[in-house]
């Protein structure tokens, strides 16, 4: 009789030795698969492109790498990106205006 | 006879002193020198105080244009750190030595060093030839990065859509042909972009002439402005066709619904 209780005792102890190893694996396995799901979430949308400014660029801005939501694809934030393109592209004008008038700047000898 | 003699006496000294060439000597020549000595002071007086105002001005001017650029430089968002730091720095040294110039130059007496004061204003700075232009560009290649990386970005969510609408049976041969247009011109920009900025990051007043750099650089940005703007209009198209064919594809639907 008391044989058989260590007995019973002893596989209670082994099974739950092994129920805390089963969730272990699980939890680790979750862990892993997780985030394998982020990495390849983030990566996908800017397959298309190679962003070949960043290597020189240390400042450049994060977008390459940030996931988009279901908003980001939708026709007005599309459009709204456009428009700051186009706002952006109205900046750079107005700075090839300023090369242009540096660049034929005349110089007043003060001494003649 | 005492009388007589000292008449004649008188009167030969006054002759001597009429016929004397020093007297004339000392009366005629004395005052000219002098005339010709304070006109020629003061011209040169004023001539100092025309450089100095003419110098002044100059200074100011570039003063002014170095502050701009310094607040440019500053809202830099692609430009590296290290290179951020080198011209900020630039810019400073810059305005310091300036601003000591114009006070060296306020303070100078002396024509000559005046003359060489004021035409440092050039040779040694070169604001207007080498270091403005170099500033500018450096924030059009700035400008540039940013736009192509917003281009690059709309450019992926488009090429989404685009495959969703394929999925669905949509005639998309078009628009993806302006998505591979887009992105090449938004590559090509980010290409022409950082050849400028490789040209023109390194020169200094000693460069100067350099000026079949600064036009070279001034090209590439030209061409590549012109990228990002044929690729902005490439997006436009692509969303429009996008929209039509799934408001194409939502009548289609709705008639299958009503049949």
């Amino acid at each position: 009789m008391k044989k058989n209780k260590r007995y019973l005792n002893n596989l209670g102890s082994a099974s739950a030795i092994v129920v805390i190893i089963i969730a272990l694996v699980i939890i680790v396995a979750g862990m892993y698969l997780y985030k394998r799901g982020n990495v390849s979430r983030i990566a996908t949308p800017d397959n298309s492109l190679t962003p070949s400014s960043t290597a020189s660029n240390p400042q450049s801005p994060q977008a390459q790498t940030t996931a988009n939501t279901a908003s980001d694809y939708s026709d007005a934030a599309l459009q709204n990106d456009l428009e700051n393109a186009g706002t952006n592209l109205n900046n750079l004008d107005t700075e090839s205006s300023n090369i242009d008038s540096g660049m034929n700047q005349q110089q007043v000898d003060p001494t003649q | 006879m005492k009388v007589k003699y000292i008449s004649s006496l008188a009167v030969i000294s006054a002759v001597g002193l009429i016929l004397n060439p020093a007297v004339f000597a000392q009366t005629v020549t004395s005052t000219p020198p002098v005339a010709r000595t304070t006109l020629k002071q003061i011209n040169q007086t004023n001539r100092m105080v025309n450089i100095k105002v003419r110098a002044d001005n100059q200074i100011q001017y570039r003063l002014t244009s170095l502050n701009n650029a310094l607040a440019r430089i500053g809202n830099a968002k692609k430009l590296s750190a290290g290179d951020k730091s080198k011209f900020t720095s630039e810019v400073q040294t810059d305005i310091a030595n300036m601003t000591d110039l114009k006070a060296k130059i306020d303070s100078d007496t002396d024509l000559t060093t005046l003359i060489a004061d004021a035409k440092s204003i050039f040779t040694d700075y070169r604001v207007y030839a080498i270091f403005l232009p170099q500033v500018h560009m450096l924030a059009a290649v700035d400008i540039m990065g940013v736009t192509a990386d917003n281009l690059a970005s709309v450019s992926a969510r488009l090429q989404t859509r685009i495959q969703r609408d394929q999925s669905q049976n949509q005639d998309i041969t078009n628009l993806n042909n302006l998505l591979t247009d887009m992105n090449s011109k938004t590559v090509d920009s980010r290409t022409q972009a950082q050849a400028a900025e490789s040209e023109v990051i390194s020169l200094s007043p000693a460069d100067f002439p350099a000026s079949q750099t600064l036009k070279d650089a001034r090209s590439k940005i030209k061409t590549g402005t012109q990228d990002l703007k044929t690729a902005r209009q490439d997006g436009l198209q692509i969303l429009q066709g996008l929209r039509s064919l799934e408001k194409e594809a939502a009548n289609a639907s709705t008639t299958a619904a009503n049949r």
